[in-house]
């Protein structure tokens, strides 16, 4: 394969200015979003007990394996709230 | 340890590695490419779907350090081991602020390697070398990580370990060169379905056998069951520099640009998620070892329990089952590993500095060489460096790794780093990193700073802290001293697909 060469194509060119127009790309401060899991899961005094267990499972375990299952919606809703409301094609983002 | 060998064990072990093995040559036939191409060989053509990309990033994350390192750890260490499912929770956010962005860079551009997108993003085919050696180097003690994972299945046996180890690793390096990055993608929807079934039943038969959840956790030592609050920040660097550090890692970007749309991307950092139960369930059974009263062996230490757990609880042939299980899983990723850290010397070093008029042929050609060499490097960690925790293995190639963030995730959002501030950053990054793993002697990736206070933490934070500041404090003092960036492209690269986009074969 080719390297893919320098930058040739003059209509990402005229995308591509560093400080030209930007692309608009929606919904990003849904991002902050994602912060939620580290805060959540990253702090041990939170969840640092035994009690309450369910099924004999301690705290500490299953209070993990819930967050697992949150930050997986989480992550949907924020894929959700990003996507393009219109056009058509599977990479476009911002106006088509 | 005493261990006698078992005709039916042995006989689903062999069937299930041998049946792999040949589905791992017949992958070179799956959707075929010309495998003289290094796009077809090492990215399987770029064409892989959001369930296909689901499975092969499954069973390229989830390794030997799943299933064999991590209960190890919780066995030793009780819930300090479980910094592994905070980890593998915010390394998905993680995933998704970055990686979309950089596949469709990567396929705008044909990327195959985050060297190749280093390269252009900075101008600078030396911080491309950099990236590259850095990611080549830290697989290393991964890849090591993987066969000493199959190890441990193999010697828990009762087979000769040297002959049978010689022979899976055999078979990893050659259907490895024949087949690339199809042949661990078509065993990975195996592996996964070995590992769910292993998983599933020893999460609900060893707790009947054991006489249920209460009965284990009861027998526990009730401190392994927490956290003591010296481990606390020992536990959340480790989860959060693993979360950092495992998509710069090179296997976990081929994995990522193989798939075929952003939009795949963007929907498995949504869905691998559930892996993580599958760790999480994993991690529990270094509890059940402990409530069995496994002991550890005396070659292998506290990395032999879930084997032995197996071993002991397990009817013959299904521990025959989970022994491949354990063994496939590990396979999958030390060939993706192997893979993509051919492909970063073939296209940015071999390519770049040694031979750049070769064919595309070569440069498949000198990858596919390249993939044995770094496994037999792998094999040579594994007797150079005894560790009591062979989980160490992997944060020791991760703090490396970790120091290439500047260049490759916050060159994704940020257009405005310094080349030379950011190879500044990198060398005080990667200085400090070796000096304190050397320091270590690769044992461990904990380290207790001084003059913080004699804070015990991951040993590759401190340095990538010290990296930024190099990078960014560079990057203000060349601006001020009217040193002009470096070319680069803006925002749209990241975001649309190019009119004339660099096609995928079709």
């Amino acid at each position: 394969m080719e390297w893919a060469g320098k930058h040739t194509d003059p209509v990402v060119e005229s995308l591509n200015q560093p400080d030209g127009p930007v692309v608009r790309r929606p919904n990003n401060w849904s991002l902050w979003l994602l912060l939620i899991p580290f805060v959540a899961t990253l702090v041990p005094p939170f969840y640092n007990r035994v009690n309450p267990t369910i099924g004999g499972l301690p705290f500490f375990d299953w209070y993990l394996l819930v967050w697992v299952v949150v930050t997986a919606a989480i992550l949907t809703t924020v894929y959700t709230l990003r996507r393009p409301r219109s056009g058509p094609g599977e990479n476009r983002t911002g106006q088509a | 340890m005493i261990a006698t060998i078992k005709a039916s064990q042995l006989a689903v072990f062999a069937i299930l590695f041998g049946g792999i093995t040949v589905v791992g040559f017949a992958a070179a036939r799956w959707r075929r490419g010309n495998l003289a191409e290094l796009t077809e060989w090492g990215l399987g053509g770029r064409r892989f779907g959001t369930f296909v990309t689901w499975y092969l990033l499954g069973g390229d994350l989830y390794t030997a350090y799943t299933f064999v390192a991590v209960p190890a750890l919780v066995f030793g260490k009780g819930a300090f081991g479980l910094f592994a499912l905070p980890y593998t929770i915010i390394v998905f956010p993680v995933i998704y602020v970055v990686m979309p962005k950089l596949w469709q860079v990567s396929r705008n551009r044909g990327y195959v390697t985050a060297s190749d997108f280093v390269k252009e993003r900075f101008d600078s085919p030396l911080l491309a070398g950099l990236v590259g050696i850095t990611g080549i180097v830290a697989l290393i003690p991964y890849i090591a990580l993987q066969i000493y994972g199959i190890e441990v299945s193999i010697a828990e046996m009762g087979i000769p370990v040297d002959a049978s180890l010689t022979v899976a690793f055999v078979v990893l390096v050659i259907f490895t060169a024949v087949s690339g990055l199809r042949a661990p993608t078509l065993i990975a929807a195996i592996k996964d379905t070995l590992i769910w079934i292993t998983v599933l039943v020893a999460v609900i038969y060893l707790p009947i056998r054991l006489g249920g959840y209460g009965f284990i956790f009861h027998h526990v030592p009730a401190a392994q069951l927490t956290l003591p609050p010296k481990l606390f920040n020992g536990y959340w660097t480790y989860a959060l520099g693993s979360a950092l550090f495992l998509f710069l890692y090179p296997h976990s970007i081929t994995g990522t640009l193989s798939a075929s749309s952003k939009r795949a991307v963007e929907r498995n950092a949504a869905i691998l998620p559930f892996y993580s139960i599958l760790l999480g369930l994993i991690a529990l059974l270094g509890y059940f070892a402990l409530a069995a009263g496994i002991h550890p062996s005396k070659a292998y230490g506290a990395n032999s329990i879930v084997p032995a757990l197996f071993e002991k609880f397990f009817p013959g042939p299904f521990a025959g089952f989970a022994f491949a299980a354990i063994s496939i899983g590990a396979l999958v990723p030390a060939a993706i590993m192997s893979v993509s850290a051919a492909n970063v010397f073939s296209r940015n070093i071999w390519h770049q500095y040694i031979r750049p008029q070769g064919s595309a042929r070569e440069e498949a050609n000198v990858a596919k060489v390249v993939s044995a060499i770094i496994k037999f490097g792998a094999l040579a960690f594994i007797l150079a460096v005894t560790t009591q925790y062979v989980l160490y293995f992997q944060t020791a190639g991760g703090a490396w790794i970790l120091q290439t963030l500047p260049a490759v995730f916050l060159a994704v959002w940020f257009g405005w780093m310094d080349r030379w501030a950011t190879i500044a950053g990198w060398a005080v990054g990667i200085g400090w990193t070796t000096y304190l793993l050397v320091e270590e002697g690769f044992k461990t990736s904990t380290y207790s700073f001084g003059f913080l206070g004699h804070l015990t933490i991951f040993l590759g934070l401190p340095p990538l802290i010290a990296n930024l500041i190099v990078a960014f404090g560079g990057t203000a003092l060349l601006r001020a001293l009217g040193v002009r960036r470096q070319p680069s492209y803006g925002p749209a690269e990241f975001e649309v697909d190019r009119p004339a986009a660099v096609a995928p074969p079709s």
